[in-house]
């Protein structure tokens, strides 16, 4: 829809003038399907309310139509999908959301409309549906039956099954003093803090800087509150190591002062399109001292009906007059039991809404009440409010005097405060604890247990000019703590003001409706008091079972009037019933900002082989093998992967093909004690390799279990090359510098982990060693000269290069290392002199099916953690004289038993077509269970049938014995056999 | 592989991936009396001995852990040789093929570097001569600092050059708009 060319709406709520909004720029928005406009500076909660919006959401569990709450972070009614399609974003508090034109919002958590909502039967069923009632429907016979009804019923909003087309930016940071905060206290305490030089994060959640003074005006250092915000953000602006972030708010706190902060960077769809435009930015902060300056949240009051869309808070009000320019009724009551909320009856007063009444819990104090008489508003005090009326917005409230005497008074507004309490949640996160301040009635923070400082209205001092002073010797003692000399300048000063005066009342009995504690997850003071008849005791218990402060808001109204309550009703204080444990986040974080760009080909890096253009223009299939992009096969035209598979390794046994093996781990070991070192480590003997020589050799943990395998080379006396399996090329080089420097300090050997610095490339094939003569090489590479299991260094196609015969196939093999940046070079050189030979190159999986034909175990596929040497036929690892790491486990009996799972080879007897890996057998006799399974298992193109290797218990007696295989598909026939299928006597390596 | 002809260039940005001529490992199992001095003559700097620094300019000497120093711009014939004289526990491993070299320079160098390492590279933490081996977006990698433009080099294997140019240029991105971070 076409937003921008409908009229201008009039908003029959926004005040003539006043506000931080900017009159001159009227924005379009929809809300629910209906168009409406706001200005600049609104957010969709005060836009909304502007235009006399009051039903803007449902509740999650009764489904009673919800008008906002508050104004801020602490917003537990208004939650709004924000977006269209993809870009929709749910369950966002409209109080977060700023305006921008043609934003499309919806409410959550109701079908299908806030207007008329079917889930709002629940709200008449309620009786049935009270704390735990969930619990309460696991009975026999069918613990489940209504499992899956209320799962559908339970959640808030929708995630669109669409890839998310937001950008999401992570980034690290560090600072000296990071101050979470932007309000009076925080500024104070980053202006100190940058004054003396050091490195200064300020992070505000909220589009501006200010926080309460935006709503509540106040004279510092002489100025009015705008104009003492716009010197010191000029002021924070010039200093050079001073960082202000705006629109984000601190959500995690970590040991060592690490703090999580999420800044929302753009909303509007319109330029999040644009390359590069991030949604939200996820920062870690590193912070040498962090000062808390969070501030308060006012507490709602606990009385039938405090849910109605029209019952606010009393601070939230003077949000929406003086920053928003947005009346948020006509005729307004305000329900107190402190001082603070009479100034909202001012504001209202001020800006032109009637209020009909300040209902005070208390004796009012003289100088106020002289003047509410000033502005002639009606005082009930000693009286509360016990009741309301409206089911779409507030009618009535009813009022109850000290003598218990009732009236009605109409009224669409109630402005409603039970003090306030410091925003502690991060304060808990970093693992300190709160206390309850009697005289206050709040939960302030004890003794900080990390680098920090809590000042204002977070550590409850929640007058200004206190609470500047505490923040600027804040910022002074986190600088001395850091050693930094601060610069010597004076707190900023506010005017004195009275001290404010606050009677707890946590909650008011005697109405008939339901009064909600916990309104986001519908938690109602009756709840609480069945809960405590239930024999709940401890706080959490009370939590999980009544789901207080368990949803996304995290309890940031409710939590402190529930433990109150908790508390007079178990009888006891409100320090000993504690606190629940608060975690990250504080609001709810897209899991989208926590992955940031790591998504896609970004998700996490993979590696490619030197040769790896090569093979792309050769047709090659790349897949993912232990980190490396390495090719599975070469697709010719038409070619399926399979026939490619069958087409390289048959080639390999025919004429020659051409393998890159640059992956293969490499690490030099060098020193006097090299051999005595790797006797040590391998599991046979290395000291006894000639020069010039190789020998394979398995690596086994001290469990004796299996951990690698490889080629180890004798470059020279103290000097070997051992190589390691592609995936173990980083864990053995770490494996053995452990070993060195823990335990055999004595041994003078150094390990130099040099695997990326070669590239390999395999010849294997009949036709290999005419292949490397026509390439060109200095080494004599006759079978005499350069033998089977031998390494020479030379040249080959003019590249320097280390020539090591080994063979992984089965067939004459030339391992040929040469530095990787050469590896483009002999790959040309190699197919243009293998071309007549019929030279293929050849992937990984062509590659897994020849040495599946020999027998050649392969770690990790073959073996698993349990897999000891004696269980792959190495019983004369036993017969080794010197000690190596695993010995003494193979020589338990358990490491010994005949019984264990042993690597044989299999035949299928049913026909040629190849068992499936993975599928478990049964020996003879045996009708249930398993025997073993299989662990590999290939089509053999040169055998023409299927050849297979498998773990059997007790394996290597049982050769020739008959095994039925259960597949998929049902059984099948086959037999144990030697693990060679291919050559078994190895003629084929020593030509 | 042979394609190093890839550069990011933005206003308060550049990425230029280098191909490091000679580069290795220097490797001393039991360094003896005075022997980490005598490598001056050949490498034209004694070996650092403090961690995380880097000494020279054409020829760099970089502390990567306890008697281990990786060495940049000096032939390995050169270091190979003496290294072999001297015999015993001592290694060079010529490493200038496995690795490579993202060189970022510009007024947002550090912002950039800051997505994908939680190192400190403020100039009070990192100098000039700083070395640090570290993860750089999963990828281990040594970072050092070459002035104070400022301009830094990651070494890192080669094997990732493909992925490290793909996060680069994804970035950057944000640094090639009007209203991006600054420091």
């Amino acid at each position: 829809m076409n937003l921008r060319s409908q009229p201008l709406r009039s908003q029959p709520h926004r005040l003539p003038t006043g506000g931080l909004i900017d009159r001159d720029r009227p924005l379009r928005f929809t809300f629910a399907g209906r168009r409406y406009t706001g200005y600049a500076g609104d957010t969709l909660a005060s836009a909304l309310l502007a235009n006399g919006v009051r039903v803007l959401g449902r509740s999650f569990k009764y489904h009673r139509p919800r008008g906002l709450l508050g104004a801020g972070a602490e917003e537990p009614n208004v939650l709004v999908t924000v977006g269209e399609g993809a870009w929709a974003v749910p369950n966002l508090r409209a109080t977060e959301v700023p305006l921008y034109d043609g934003l499309v919002a919806a409410p959550v958590n109701c079908w299908p409309g806030v207007g008329f909502d079917i889930g709002a039967i629940n709200n008449v069923f309620s009786r049935f549906l009270s704390a735990g009632f969930y619990y309460k429907t696991f009975m026999w016979p069918d613990w489940h039956l209504f499992e899956g009804f209320i799962r559908k019923a339970a959640g808030l909003g929708k995630v669109e099954n669409l890839p998310d087309p937001h950008r999401y930016e992570t980034c690290f940071a560090h600072c000296d003093v990071l101050v979470i905060g932007g309000g009076p206290a925080g500024i104070a305490a980053a202006r100190a803090a940058a004054r003396s030089g050091a490195r200064v994060l300020l992070v505000e959640q909220d589009a501006v800087l200010g926080g309460r003074l935006n709503h509540d005006d106040a004279m510092i250092d002489g100025l009015g509150a705008p104009a003492w915000i716009r010197s010191a953000e000029r002021e924070l602006a010039q200093a050079p190591e001073t960082r202000i972030l705006r629109n984000t708010a601190a959500v995690g706190y970590f040991d060592h002062n690490l703090v999580a902060l999420l800044e929302r960077v753009e909303w509007d769809p319109a330029r999040l399109a644009t390359p590069g435009q991030a949604a939200c930015r996820f920062w870690q902060v590193r912070a040498g001292r962090v000062i808390l300056a969070t501030g308060a949240i006012e507490r709602p009051l606990v009385f039938g009906g405090n849910d109605r869309p029209g019952v606010m808070l009393a601070s939230a009000l003077r949000q929406y007059v003086n920053r928003y320019g947005v009346a948020p009724g006509r005729r307004a009551v305000i329900f107190t039991n402190n001082d603070d909320a009479y100034t909202t009856a001012f504001c209202l007063a001020d800006a032109g809404v009637e209020v009909a009444a300040l209902v005070d819990a208390r004796k009012a104090p003289e100088d106020l009440a002289a003047q509410l008489r000033g502005r002639g508003i009606a005082l009930h005090d000693m009286s509360v409010i016990c009741d309301t009326r409206g089911y779409k917005g507030l009618k009535a409230v009813r009022l109850r005097d000290a003598s218990g005497r009732m009236g009605w008074i109409d009224c669409d507004l109630l402005g409603m405060s039970g003090g306030a309490n410091p925003t502690a949640h991060l304060f808990c996160q970093s693992g300190g604890r709160l206390r309850y301040d009697e005289e206050q009635a709040l939960l302030r923070p004890g003794p900080a247990v990390q680098a920090m400082e809590v000042a204002g209205g977070a550590n409850g001092t929640l007058a200004l000019g206190p609470a500047l002073e505490e923040a600027h010797a804040a910022a002074m003692r986190a600088l001395e703590g850091m050693g930094q000399m601060p610069a010597a300048i004076p707190a900023p000063r506010a005017q004195a003001s009275r001290t404010a005066t606050i009677t707890p009342l946590w909650s008011v009995a005697g109405g008939k409706s339901k009064a909600f504690v916990d309104f986001q997850n519908d938690v109602t003071l009756a709840d609480i008091g069945q809960a405590h008849r239930e024999n709940f005791v401890s706080v959490e218990h009370l939590k999980r079972y009544t789901t207080l402060g368990m949803a996304p808001d995290q309890g940031k109204t409710s939590g402190v009037n529930a433990l109150a309550i908790m508390a007079s009703l178990s009888g006891q204080s409100i320090d000993a019933t504690g606190t629940t444990t608060y975690r990250f986040p504080f609001t709810p974080v897209p899991l989208g900002a926590l992955r940031g760009s790591a998504t896609g080909p970004l998700f996490r890096p993979v590696r490619r082989m030197p040769g790896h253009a090569c093979h792309a223009a050769l047709g090659a299939v790349f897949e993912e093998y232990g980190g490396w992009q390495r090719p599975s096969c070469y697709l010719r035209p038409g070619e399926t992967p399979h026939a490619a598979e069958q087409r390289e390794a048959a080639q390999v046994r025919r004429a020659v093909g051409l393998f890159e093996g640059s992956p293969l781990g490499k690490i030099e070991v060098k020193g006097p004690d090299a051999a005595r070192f790797l006797d040590l480590v391998y599991a046979n003997t290395l000291s006894t390799l000639k020069v010039g020589r190789c020998r394979y050799g398995l690596m086994l943990n001290e469990q004796g279990v299996i951990i690698d395998d490889g080629v180890a080379a004798r470059l020279g006396e103290d000097h070997f090359l051992v190589g390691t399996t592609s995936a173990g090329a980083d864990r053995i080089a770490a494996w053995l510098e452990e070993w060195l420097q823990c335990e055999w300090v004595d041994l003078d050997v150094v390990i130099a982990p040099v695997t990326a610095q070669w590239g390999v490339l395999t010849l294997s094939g009949p036709q290999a060693r005419a292949v490397l003569a026509r390439a060109g090489t200095d080494i004599p590479i006759d079978a005499a000269a350069f033998p089977h299991m031998s390494v020479r260094d030379g040249y080959v196609a003019d590249i320097p290069a280390r020539v090591m015969r080994v063979s992984f196939t089965g067939e004459m093999s030339f391992e040929i290392n040469v530095p990787a940046d050469r590896v483009d070079a002999l790959y040309q050189a190699l197919m243009a002199a293998g071309a007549d030979m019929g030279i293929v190159p050849v992937g990984v999986e062509a590659w897994m099916i020849l040495r599946t034909e020999k027998g050649y175990l392969h770690i990790g596929v073959d073996t698993d953690g349990t897999t000891n040497p004696l269980d792959v036929g190495w019983a004369r690892v036993l017969g080794k004289k010197v000690d190596f790491i695993g010995k003494r486990s193979l020589l338990r009996p358990a490491d010994q038993a005949p019984d264990r799972l042993q690597l044989v080879g299999l035949e299928a007897m049913d026909g040629p077509d190849h068992l499936p890996v993975g599928s478990h057998l049964r020996l003879a006799g045996r009708g249930d269970g398993s025997d073993g399974y299989v662990s590999s298992s290939v089509f053999s193109p040169t055998l023409g049938r299927g050849v297979a290797l498998a773990m059997i218990h007790g394996g290597h007696k049982r050769l020739g014995e008959a095994v039925t295989i259960l597949c998929a598909a049902g059984e099948r026939p086959a037999r144990i056999v030697e693990l060679a299928s291919y050559d078994p006597s190895g003629e084929r390596l020593n030509d | 592989m042979t394609d190093l002809d890839w550069r990011i260039e933005m206003p308060g940005l550049s990425v230029t991936q280098v191909h490091p001529a000679f580069l290795g490992i220097l490797r001393l199992g039991r360094p003896q009396g005075t022997e980490r001095e005598g490598y001056m003559s050949i490498l034209g700097h004694a070996l650092p001995q403090q961690p995380n620094i880097m000494v020279g300019q054409d020829r760099r000497l970089f502390w990567l852990s306890p008697c281990e120093w990786m060495i940049e711009g000096v032939p390995p014939a050169i270091v190979i040789d003496h290294v072999q004289a001297l015999g015993g526990s001592r290694h060079y491993a010529d490493m200038a093929a496995a690795r490579t070299i993202f060189e970022i320079s510009g007024s947002v160098a550090r912002d950039l570097l800051a997505k994908g390492t939680s190192i400190d590279f403020h100039p009070r933490a990192f100098g000039v001569d700083h070395c640090v081996r570290t993860l750089f977006v999963q990828v281990g990698v040594l970072v050092a600092r070459l002035d104070d433009g400022p301009t830094f080099r990651i070494y890192a294997d080669r094997s990732y050059q493909a992925y490290l140019r793909d996060w680069f240029s994804d970035a950057a991105l944000e640094f090639n708009r009007q209203d991006h971070l600054t420091s």
